[in-house]
């Protein structure tokens, strides 16, 4: 019945037969299927994008506290570093500038702010200081509109207790805005 | 005259290739599919998921919170001790704010958390202040927890008074509140006060003992039911030694802020 058909089918000049073309659709799909694999295979291994911003951003909040170029006590004489116990007189937009890279990918604000008690007994203006003011207030709209994808800014933030030299306790604020 | 191709086909079955075709594709897939499963590629059929790779990235920043931890019990611990007036003065800010001030307590039975008040008694603590000047004046938190070991361990008649003053002078000192935007009432002054737990066991000199949760000698924490689910809290320890020659040791249970609370850029 089936080599029946199969001569129906077959052309003119008898040079091709229908089981032979149906052999190849098996061909056909499996080179499909074949490429397909080899395509995802290479493509796992290309990684388009992975956001490593809060990572970075974690480390470089807590880097300030624990460099000796950064705002935490520092006695050169010993060359000790005191992590938790803030200098006051380091608390500066200048002396964070030597924290940053030549073109930093993110930046951070610190603010030091009074424990809650204090707030409310007597209250105290807060005192900034910045990795890079000028870049932050640029990135600063960019961040507070929390656009998502390329070109964007995506802010990270932390509250931490620290000890100021003179023995009193502070509130650190802390933001970094990281670019998307 | 039969060609060798018509030959061929000949031995062919009826859809165009044989048994050993069959085997060859079988054998061809079965060949790809343990390429696949030993390069461990799940992304190879669902594609690249970023998504778990950014919330692996998440929890290695979560981690990070214990760097703030450590940092935060040491400068505990070297926070200087205020004068009397300005120590009795943040004392008598906390009594009058004391019944803003929730935390939450787990029902045994149920297992839920539930709110409760804070139990505070300033003015126990402010008593026993007043008796024992020694245990603040010209110290930092860390003598004066040192302190409070030799009253505690010598008088038992005053280990409830030596409690309550470590509670209301922890409170005192680090306590923290979030401007909540709540309209002012008798319940409400505006914010959500907090305070992460710290303990104190007098009675572990080994450090290296597994902790015993239930039996720290002085204990403080204000955690309103607002404070607890978002992010995993984290444990950072601390031991200090005593005039006895034992040790201290003082746990600060981290409960990083919610982000909603965190400053804005």
């Amino acid at each position: 019945m089936v080599s029946k058909l199969g001569s129906l089918l077959r052309n003119k000049k008898g040079d091709s037969t229908p089981d032979e073309m149906i052999g190849w659709i098996h061909r056909s799909v499996f080179t499909v299927i074949v490429a397909l694999t080899t395509y995802f295979i290479i493509r796992a291994f290309i990684v388009t994008s992975i956001q490593v911003a809060p990572i970075e951003a974690n480390v470089l909040m807590s880097y300030p506290h624990i460099h000796k170029d950064g705002f935490s006590k520092f006695d050169s004489t010993i060359g000790r570093l005191y992590p938790g116990v803030m200098d006051t007189s380091r608390f500066t937009t200048g002396q964070l500038k030597l924290l940053k890279g030549e073109k930093p990918s993110i930046v951070g604000r610190f603010a030091r702010n009074q424990t809650i008690i204090d707030y409310h007994l007597k209250k105290e203006e807060p005192v900034y200081a910045y990795t890079d003011f000028d870049r932050y207030k640029l990135w600063q709209p960019l961040a507070q509109s929390k656009a998502k994808g390329e070109g964007g800014k995506t802010p990270y933030a932390e509250l931490r207790y620290v000890t100021l030299a003179d023995g009193r306790g502070a509130i650190i604020e802390t933001v970094m805005i990281a670019s998307n | 005259m039969k060609t060798a191709n018509h030959f061929n086909k000949s031995k062919r079955g009826q859809f165009g290739f044989d048994l050993a075709d069959i085997f060859s594709y079988i054998g061809y897939f079965i060949v790809v599919l343990i390429i696949i499963i030993i390069l461990n590629i799940p992304s190879c059929l669902t594609g690249i998921d970023t998504k778990k790779a950014d919330s692996k990235l998440q929890e290695k920043a979560d981690s990070m919170a214990l760097v703030s931890a450590d940092t935060q019990i040491a400068s505990y611990l070297r926070t200087q001790m205020p004068e009397r007036t300005e120590l009795f003065a943040k004392l008598d800010w906390l009594e009058q704010h004391k019944n803003f001030l929730r935390t939450s307590v787990v029902d045994p039975e149920t297992g839920i958390t539930l709110p409760a008040e804070v139990k505070l008694d300033v003015g126990q603590a402010k008593a026993f202040l007043n008796s024992h000047p020694d245990v603040y004046a010209d110290k930092d938190y860390s003598g004066f927890i040192s302190s409070l070991q030799a009253v505690y361990a010598a008088e038992k008649k005053e280990q409830n008074n030596v409690k309550m003053a470590f509670k209301a002078v922890t409170t005192a000192l680090f306590i923290r509140g979030f401007s909540n935007g709540k309209k002012l009432d008798k319940n409400n002054d505006g914010y959500t006060y907090y305070l992460s737990p710290v303990s104190v066991d007098f009675q572990n000199s080994n450090p290296g003992e597994s902790g015993r949760d239930s039996d720290y000698d002085l204990s403080v924490e204000i955690l309103p039911g607002e404070m607890l689910p978002e992010r995993t809290p984290v444990q950072s320890i601390q031991v200090i030694p005593l005039a006895d020659l034992t040790l201290a040791k003082i746990r600060l249970t981290y409960h990083p802020e919610r982000s909603s609370w965190l400053p804005q850029p």
